[in-house]
């Protein structure tokens, strides 16, 4: 028994670690109505600006935390609000997710780049010693850290129920999540009372960072991803609502993690795998098991009818001759490329356009799922992985040409991705993005490191390549993947045009209608998830193909994340928006290795597409689109002289003067019971 | 055609949320040919009711029979394709696409189950058939004059009629409309009894109409069912319903 | 009817979704304590007046004045802190919240802290039937009882003027009139009332006077007891007949109205 209680107690200020972001997890979605992926880079932020302050500007410690942690955090969650969130109307769930994702990708990179990559060691810690011993409990000494945590725990829990559940202004808050209008009709100042909750998010996302960092040596950001994941995880189960439900699973997560490690071997592999996998399986099971997570986000605003009705694309817009004109101007641009590759283009030129090729590949997958499918899914880097390692294990060990590999890995990635469409047949919007984050999570921790998937960094041998031929420093290559994207892209254009492509439509638009027409929701889900699969399990092996690498560094979740968060820049909706995405990317990338950076400009690309992914707020059609609809606009008025004016008519709706979206959420007399 | 022989069947249906009986005991029969108006207080229980039929609640007990085959465990898309059309109480139409587009995937989603090859191979460009049957079905509902128009450009009532129409396109055997004119002025309200009168003269279809408006419900319907409290508190013709001192009571609140 | 400035004053008033404009040079009011009944065909624009009324909506041209005072462009919870209320079109409660909540945020708002308890026991006196909810959360009520959830905030606290949009929409005959007895009560206690309606006798019936739009401008504003007319008038112009507020009966009233088969 003590020995089980010496390995349960550590347990629970570990857990706590997790209980304090899950908590505030669940805060931020009640207060805001927003599920903030980007609270772990909030905690990090502070805790950053925590440590510099202390030990490169020597402040005093509390002057210090008075800065980072009141100042600083809510301060930076004001200005969320303000600059971002505040746009995103509140039915607008993947605008919400994706602001979040794009801050989560951004903010590190952007420390990065302001401030060196350097790490900082030791961290302060404010309350406790963290080294002394205060008491025992069954023989366990609890030191300064332990007490540090479980404290913060109980007072951040009881503080934040108080507010949520005794007072007036928990209430508004609740209120104005699920409709700013109808709270304004009461006389709230719904402005106001949005901003404190995300002042209060911002401060309680302070407090952690800056509590918890003591308690890793180094302080990284990788660290607070990792808790965000078991914060996910714990408030998944309390089905980000109730509070307390998501302290108890991170305590359990806790105590779970030190007992097994107590029990197993310390040297082992299941060690060091329960502690990493320990949260994603937890967040599996909660997707999978709780019902309440399957009508997250589902409210809808009754007074969002005035709002004005959404822009039609920049192609609806286009005059049939600007249509022709564009259309001919990408023909010529296609052929002069494709006589330059073949002809004059510099080496290094010719290796960037044909990662670009290969990107545009992987991010079309991305077009399929999200832009037609109209889900978020955070998984097509691992799909693409799943489709790269099946290639290369199989031209490893049996020979087989990387060409019939890649179909074979094609197939493998469609595999996964219908197995994750069937566990997330019921889940949409935030419960399917969170799935597909376990699914990237899984493959990261348990499958890719794995040496018989992915030898790390073995490099691949030109035979592989097919015809020996196909070696990525010749023309060859550059033929095979231009042939590939053109195919995949009248695949994807067909699809839209066809009998799926409106099937899909309809499901965006209303599920219950869709299915009440006859469409069988479950199996359109399932198709368009294994298409994307294959798209993607395709890009993934001729990444590989053209890295001369397999590495699992090419396919982890982080990078899920930045490919979802550089699309959505650009375009999810059309194949172009795919193709400027992937050509955006490399040529960014290769532009910026002119600055210092970490690794070849990466951070500062990441940067920029962040930087554009927060316009996803006003423009939820993509930026690029935004600006290429503007210029589009002028440039017809411009050649053609036109009725076709740079602004919309301000003239009488269509229907005689009738409010055009009103229709669309007509009078709610919900007959219900 | 309109034979009088039953074809939908619902009996002794029950449905809770929560400990609240929604529906204690319902049970009523559409004919072949034949409009029934379901009416009642609010809370009676009839959206439930269609909820139940159409597929998107699962009761708690008693049956659910078109043409006798047991609907309990369908899933609705399926319910759908043996040809039962609804439209919705909240207008539900889809925002991006056009009049006509809506008629087209309805008829597409009950007749052909789209495979993704014949995507590939482009053939799934409308047939002169579908097309046919597009432009029939809008003339039929008088919304001919906005097909190209995307939805979203439209006032409440041509919606309305938009969902009339992408219902009746897969010609059901029987049509489910959930308050279909509330929100219609009048001109547009009669517009509707008529085309319901029409559809069931000619083709004979058999309707289960949720309706507030007494005036239109006495116009169209061949037989009402009032509902209160989870309830079937009367059934007869329009008449004899609104006669019935305990219907009178309850929904009217006249002694 | 009282004396002083009209409870509601809109004067030349324009308003635009975005780019589609949906009145046009709008102006009419509402006299202080009176009752004045908005109608129009669907897409007429009532929802628009009343929205702009309110401060959900601004106007692009012209005043809104609430007993006197210039609210034009003033965010909506500031209207509404000025003693204006807007029943909204469609469901006005939240989903999310019980049915106490519900109340206690408007009552909070408008009554203070201290005044929060005794506006809940009077809200379930007057209306049992959210007393026997209340720990309901609004989304599972039905559509009627959210009407009455929507009511019972603003009859208990009742505003200076109440803006009503399609309040009977969808609500059986008994409920229709237990609302219309309602609003009856809280006008003779002072309130005045804009009444947005499609179902025109019972409105009529209550308000004096009546303000008829057509394709977002005003096509009458006057007495009440004209107003059927013009309503008719209206219809008319398009080649239809109104009878009654419900329709009633096959064409057999006057000329059959064009494309009916």
């Amino acid at each position: 028994m003590e020995h089980f209680l010496g390995f349960a107690l550590p347990g629970i200020p570990y857990g706590c670690t997790y209980s304090i972001m899950a908590v505030g997890l669940v805060l931020t979605y009640q207060a805001t109505g927003v599920f903030n992926f980007a609270y772990g880079a909030q905690a990090y932020v502070s805790a950053y600006a925590f440590t510099r302050l202390v030990q490169d500007q020597h402040l005093p410690i509390w002057l210090a935390f008075v800065l980072a942690v009141v100042v600083l955090g809510p301060g930076l969650g004001l200005v969320l609000d303000r600059l971002l969130f505040r746009k995103i109307p509140t039915t607008n769930t993947v605008a919400k997710l994706v602001v979040g994702i794009a801050l989560f990708v951004g903010f590190p990179a952007i420390l990065s780049v302001l401030f060196g990559s350097n790490n900082q060691y030791n961290p302060p810690s404010v309350l406790f010693n963290p080294d002394t011993v205060y008491l025992r409990v069954f023989r366990t000494p609890i030191n300064g850290i332990y007490l540090s945590t479980i404290v913060t725990t109980v007072v951040i829990l009881v503080a934040l129920l108080a507010l949520m559940r005794l007072t007036n202004l928990g209430l508004q808050m609740r209120g104005a999540v699920e409709s700013r209008r109808l709270v304004a009709l009461d006389g709230v100042n719904a402005g106001r009372v949005v901003a404190t909750a995300w002042a209060i998010s911002g401060l309680m996302a302070a407090l952690a960072g800056v509590l918890l960092a003591p308690i890793y040596g180094q302080l990284q950001f990788e660290t607070y991803a990792a808790l965000m994941v078991a914060a996910f995880a714990a408030a998944a189960w309390a089905v980000l609502r109730s509070m307390p439900i998501a302290a108890l699973v991170g305590i359990l997560m806790g105590v779970t993690v030190t007992v097994l490690q107590g029990y197993l071997p310390v040297d082992s592999v299941w060690s060091s795998a329960a502690l990493t996998s320990l949260p994603f399986i937890v967040l599996l099971a909660a997707l999978l098991i709780v019902p309440g997570l399957r009508s997250l986000d589902r409210t809808k605003d009754p007074l969002s009818s005035v709002d004005p009705p959404a822009p039609p694309t920049t192609a609806a817009l286009r005059a049939p001759k600007m249509d022709r004109g564009i259309r001919i101007a990408w023909y010529v641009l296609l052929s002069a490329f494709i006589v330059s590759m073949l002809t004059w283009m510099p080496k290094t030129w010719e290796t960037v356009f044909n990662a670009g090729l290969v990107y545009s590949v992987i991010f079309l997958s991305i077009t399929l799922i999200t832009g037609m499918g109209g889900q978020l899914s955070l998984a097509q880097a691992t799909l693409a992985g799943v489709g790269a390692f099946t290639a290369a294990q199989l031209a490893n060990h049996l020979g087989l040409s990387m060409l019939i590999g890649g179909l074979v890995g094609a197939a493998a990635a469609a595999l996964v991705a219908v197995v994750l469409a069937f566990a997330s047949v019921r889940l949409r919007g935030l419960g399917l993005a969170l799935m597909t984050i376990a699914a990237a999570l899984f493959f990261d921790n348990t499958a890719f490191p794995q040496e018989t998937i992915s030898t790390p960094g073995f490099d691949l041998k030109p035979t592989w390549v097919g015809l020996g031929i196909l070696d990525p420093n010749g023309h060859a290559f550059f033929i095979m993947a231009m042939a590939v994207l053109l195919v995949c892209v009248f695949v994807v254009l067909l699809i839209r045009k066809g009998t799926l492509g409106r099937y899909l439509g309809a499901m965006r638009g209303s599920e219950t209608a869709a299915a009440g027409m006859g469409i069988n929701l479950t199996w359109q889900h399932v198709v368009i998830f294994a298409v994307s699969g294959v798209v993607a399990g395709i890009g993934g092996t001729m990444l590989t193909i053209q890295q001369g690498t397999a590495n699992p560094n090419l396919f982890n979740y982080e990078l899920s994340l930045a490919f979802v968060v550089i699309v959505v820049t650009t375009g999810v909706r059309t194949v172009e928006g795919a193709i400027q995405a992937g050509f955006g990317f490399v040529v960014l990338q290769q532009l910026l290795t002119y600055v210092p950076a970490r690794w070849g400009g990466n951070n500062l690309v990441i940067v920029f597409f962040a930087f554009g992914a927060l316009t996803y707020a006003a423009h939820p059609e993509g930026i690029l689109e935004f600006q290429k609809r503007r210029w589009t606009l002028r440039f017809e008025r411009l050649l053609f002289r036109t009725g076709a004016p740079s602004e919309p008519v301000v003239g009488d709706a269509p229907d005689g003067g009738a409010v055009p979206s009103s229709a669309v959420i007509a009078p709610a007399v919900h007959d219900h019971g | 055609m309109a034979d009088g022989s039953p074809l939908l069947e619902v009996r002794e249906v029950r449905k809770t949320f929560g400990g609240i009986a929604a529906i204690s005991d319902a049970s009523l029969r559409v004919r072949r040919g034949e409009i029934v108006g379901l009416v009642g207080p609010n809370g009676a229980g009839k959206t439930t009711l269609f909820n139940c039929v159409c597929g998107q609640l699962r009761p708690d007990g008693g049956s659910i029979e078109l043409d006798g085959r047991e609907l309990l465990g369908m899933p609705t898309y399926r319910r759908a394709r043996l040809g039962i059309g609804r439209t919705y109480q909240r207008v539900e139409v889809f925002p991006d696409m056009t009049v006509r587009d809506h008629l087209l995937v309805a008829l597409r989603a009950r007749h052909r189950q789209g495979r993704v090859w014949k995507d590939l191979l482009n053939m799934s460009a409308p047939t002169a058939d579908e097309e046919a049957r597009v432009e029939a079905t809008l003339e039929l509902v008088g919304i001919a004059d906005r097909a190209g128009s995307p939805v979203s450009s439209l006032g409440l009532g041509s919606c309305r009629l938009v969902e009339l129409a992408r219902a009746l396109v897969a010609e059901p055997v029987l049509l489910l409309a959930d308050e279909p004119s509330s929100g219609l002025d009048v001109h547009e309200t009669r517009e509707l009894a008529g085309v319901l009168k029409m559809l069931r003269r000619d083709r004979g279809m058999a309707m289960l109409l949720v309706e507030h408006d007494l005036g239109m419900v006495a116009d169209v319907v061949d037989r009402a069912v009032v509902m209160d409290l989870g309830l079937v508190i009367a059934e007869g013709t329009f008449d004899e319903v609104m006669t019935d001192p305990t219907v009178r009571h309850a929904y009217l609140g006249v002694a | 009817m009282t004396d002083g400035p009209p409870a509601l004053a809109v004067e030349h008033v324009s308003a635009a979704y975005g780019p589609y404009r949906a009145l046009f040079d709008v102006t009419f009011s509402v006299p202080a304590g009176g009752i004045t009944a908005l109608l129009g065909s669907n897409g007429a624009g009532k929802s628009t007046v009343a929205r702009v009324v309110t401060g959900l909506l601004p106007s692009s041209v012209g005043t809104v004045r609430l007993d006197g005072t210039d609210v034009t462009g003033l965010p909506a919870y500031r209207i509404a802190r000025t003693g204006s209320a807007h029943v909204p079109e469609g469901r006005g409660v939240f989903a999310d919240l019980t049915v106490e909540e519900n109340l206690k945020i408007a009552f909070h708002q408008r009554l203070g802290r201290k005044g929060v308890p005794v506006a809940l026991e009077q809200a379930y006196g007057a209306f049992p039937i959210l007393g026997s909810r209340r720990r309901q959360q609004g989304g599972t009520l039905s559509g009627g009882e959210q009407r009455i959830l929507s009511l019972a905030k603003v009859l208990v606290a009742p505003p200076r003027l109440l803006v009503a949009d399609e309040i009977s929409l969808g609500l059986a005959p008994l409920m229709v009139d237990a609302v219309y007895d309602g609003l009856r009560r809280i006008n003779e206690a002072g309130t005045a009332l804009l009444i947005v309606e499609q179902q025109v006798d019972r409105v009529l019936d209550l308000a004096a006077t009546a303000v008829v739009l057509e394709h977002g401008a005003v096509a009458y504003a006057g007495p009440s007891t004209e107003a059927l007319a013009a309503v008719e008038r209206v219809l008319a112009s398009r080649g239809e007949r109104v009878v009654g507020s419900t329709f009633v009966g096959s064409g057999a009233d006057g000329p059959a109205p064009a494309g009916e088969s």
